[in-house]
């Protein structure tokens, strides 16, 4: 027993500070020392979602904070459609009510099973086309909402997956506890609402998968240093490795990917609403139409001068909606600036929400019977 | 003061009746817009099971299921898919009435000898452990069934398929959707599985 302890004290020693996180969360509410309920409260108009407690004990970088996941649905006690059109998400107090420091969210991510969701609407040929991802709410950019006549169409008793991580670049000393409010706002169906589909665009790097935490070199200028290669990390058709998550170094840099593949567009659409998930020292993250050499929309990235965090991040939402077409090229452009002296981390990505042709045909047929 | 207290309790007892109900979520939507509920079905001679024989909708009557898709030489999902159910069937164990469906998308290589091997090295009997094999037109309209579907990746090497097991009641309804690599979701699932079973 004593051994036992001992091997597992020193592997745990060896963990990066998201692993000891995981185990520390399990924890705490494994043994009931903190809140490890979660409090539903679904209404007519909204689902508000509040967390188990989450202990701050340390300094947590993106991507590293306490986090709990969970399934769940609108209202289970109804099977009708309805459309999402808003999301928020807040760091509160143990109390579920005051109001902290949106410092302490890392992201809030909304999925959906798209094997469920597409199923139901005979558009089986889009299950694993890509990853269901709703939407996510980030440091900087908390909440916002479809424009006006738009949504998301699910039903009521669809299985949804919130998956919700804390931050804390700033405050160092005793832990503190903090719970996640997230509130998702729907309105009932109608015949005037335009339904949206979320496609998920982001930035990755190659890497040197032989050697992944050296460089860049002479040779590999273009090479970026992965923060792990374990989550994050991709291979793609030419078998290079290319990394979501990745280091930066002091000073401006610029980065930028292709996202037509990830865009995978079959027929022209609009483009009416943007949400983008950066990290702190990021300044603007532009999606760009490569073939006509145009910037479509850049999100803005305001940093605190007094402590490492965004203070905000701009969002885009527009009725008329901008064209995109399946036969141009776009692009994320991505400028950062590490203020720091050390090495930082580092993604961005672009939620994108799309006028969904093929799901409002479907809807029209819907709506008849209504 | 007695009569208050009966309706607290009742009402307590309403709510939790609720709580437990689990939707029904085997329906589409169809060219008329209705909603349409369908039961799950397997047609005669289409599905053979690890030990070469066959399996209709007779095997799930009356049965709690928990259905999944997969292929013996995955290299991805499947292995740890396989860990959860295995562990899944050996805590039911001793029900009767539960039974593990696996379908091949994989039928090519995925032979009955091929599968019965797989299907003893789970250490759970077949009669609890059906491996499932069709041609692979058929398997991907048993699929839609479940509500999922699969296709070869570009460079052949894996298939995409979901981790998502579907749980089905004793009357062929789709009652919950459970993606078996999340552990919160696996939680979810045995509790699930609880209130069918018992």
């Amino acid at each position: 027993m004593v051994l036992l302890t001992i091997v597992g004290g020193l592997y745990y020693l060896k963990l990066p500070n998201r692993h000891r996180a995981i185990i520390k969360t399990k924890i705490y509410h494994g043994l009931g020392i903190v809140d490890e309920r979660w409090n539903i409260e679904p209404s007519d108009t909204a689902i508000r979602l509040v967390t188990p407690t989450l202990v701050i004990d340390n300094i947590y970088k993106s991507m590293e904070g306490p986090k709990v996941t969970r399934s769940f649905r609108l209202d289970d006690s109804r099977s009708d459609l309805i459309y999402i059109t808003s999301f928020q998400t807040k760091s509160l107090s143990t109390n579920e009510v005051d109001q902290l420091s949106n410092d302490y969210i890392c992201h809030t991510n909304i999925d959906f099973y798209d094997g469920e969701h597409y199923s139901k609407w005979n558009l089986s040929h889009r299950i694993g086309e890509q990853y269901p991802r709703l939407t996510s709410m980030s440091h900087g950019i908390e909440a916002y909402e479809f424009p006006k006549g738009f949504g998301f169409p699910v039903f009521t008793d669809e299985n949804l997956f919130l998956s919700t991580q804390s931050l804390n670049h700033n405050i160092v000393g005793d832990p503190f506890t903090i719970k996640h409010g997230v509130t998702i706002g729907f309105k009932e169906f109608d015949n005037d609402l335009k339904p949206l589909m979320s496609k998920t665009t982001f930035i990755m790097l190659p890497y040197d998968s032989d050697n992944p935490f050296e460089g860049p070199t002479d040779n590999n200028p273009n090479m970026c240093l992965p923060v792990e290669t374990k989550n994050h990390s991709y291979v793609n058709a030419d078998g290079t490795s290319l990394s979501g998550h990745w280091v930066i170094f002091p000073g401006k840099a610029t980065y930028s990917y292709d996202i037509t593949e990830q865009l995978h567009l079959k027929d022209s659409t609009t483009l009416h609403a943007a949400a983008t998930h950066l990290h702190p020292f990021a300044e603007s993250l532009s999606l760009r139409n490569k073939t006509k050499d145009s910037t479509l929309f850049t999100a803005l990235a305001e940093n605190y001068k007094d402590k490492i965090g965004l203070k905000s991040v701009s969002y885009f939402s527009t009725e008329e909606g901008i064209m995109l077409y399946p036969d141009q090229d776009y692009e994320l452009v991505l400028k950062t600036n590490n203020t720091t002296y050390v090495n930082q981390d580092m993604m961005a990505s672009m939620f994108l929400f799309l006028y969904d042709k093929e799901m409002d045909e479907k809807l029209k047929s819907y709506k008849t019977i209504k | 003061m007695r009569w208050f207290l009966i309706a607290i309790i009742s009402l307590s007892l309403g709510c939790k009746s609720s709580e437990e109900q689990l939707p029904i979520l085997s329906y589409t939507i169809n060219n008329s817009g209705d909603k349409e509920y369908y039961t799950i079905s397997y047609e005669e001679g289409v599905f053979k099971n690890q030990l070469g024989q066959d399996f209709t909708t007779q095997n799930i009557q009356g049965k709690i299921v928990l259905a999944n898709f997969f292929f013996t030489r995955c290299p991805s999902i499947c292995p740890p898919m396989r860990n959860a159910l295995i562990d899944i069937a050996k805590n039911v164990l001793e029900t009767e009435n539960f039974l593990l469906i696996s379908h091949t998308i994989d039928p090519k290589s995925d032979t009955a000898e091929v599968l019965k091997a797989y299907a003893e090295a789970t250490g759970v009997s077949n009669n609890q452990w059906q491996f499932l094999r069709a041609s692979e037109e058929q398997t991907k309209a048993q699929a839609k069934q479940f509500m999922t579907n699969f296709r070869p990746n570009e460079d052949g090497t894996d298939f995409y398929h979901s981790s998502y097991v579907a749980l089905v009641d004793e009357d062929q309804n789709i009652r919950g959707f459970y993606n078996v690599l999340v552990q919160d979701d696996l939680s979810r699932l045995k509790k699930d599985l609880n209130r069918f079973l018992n």
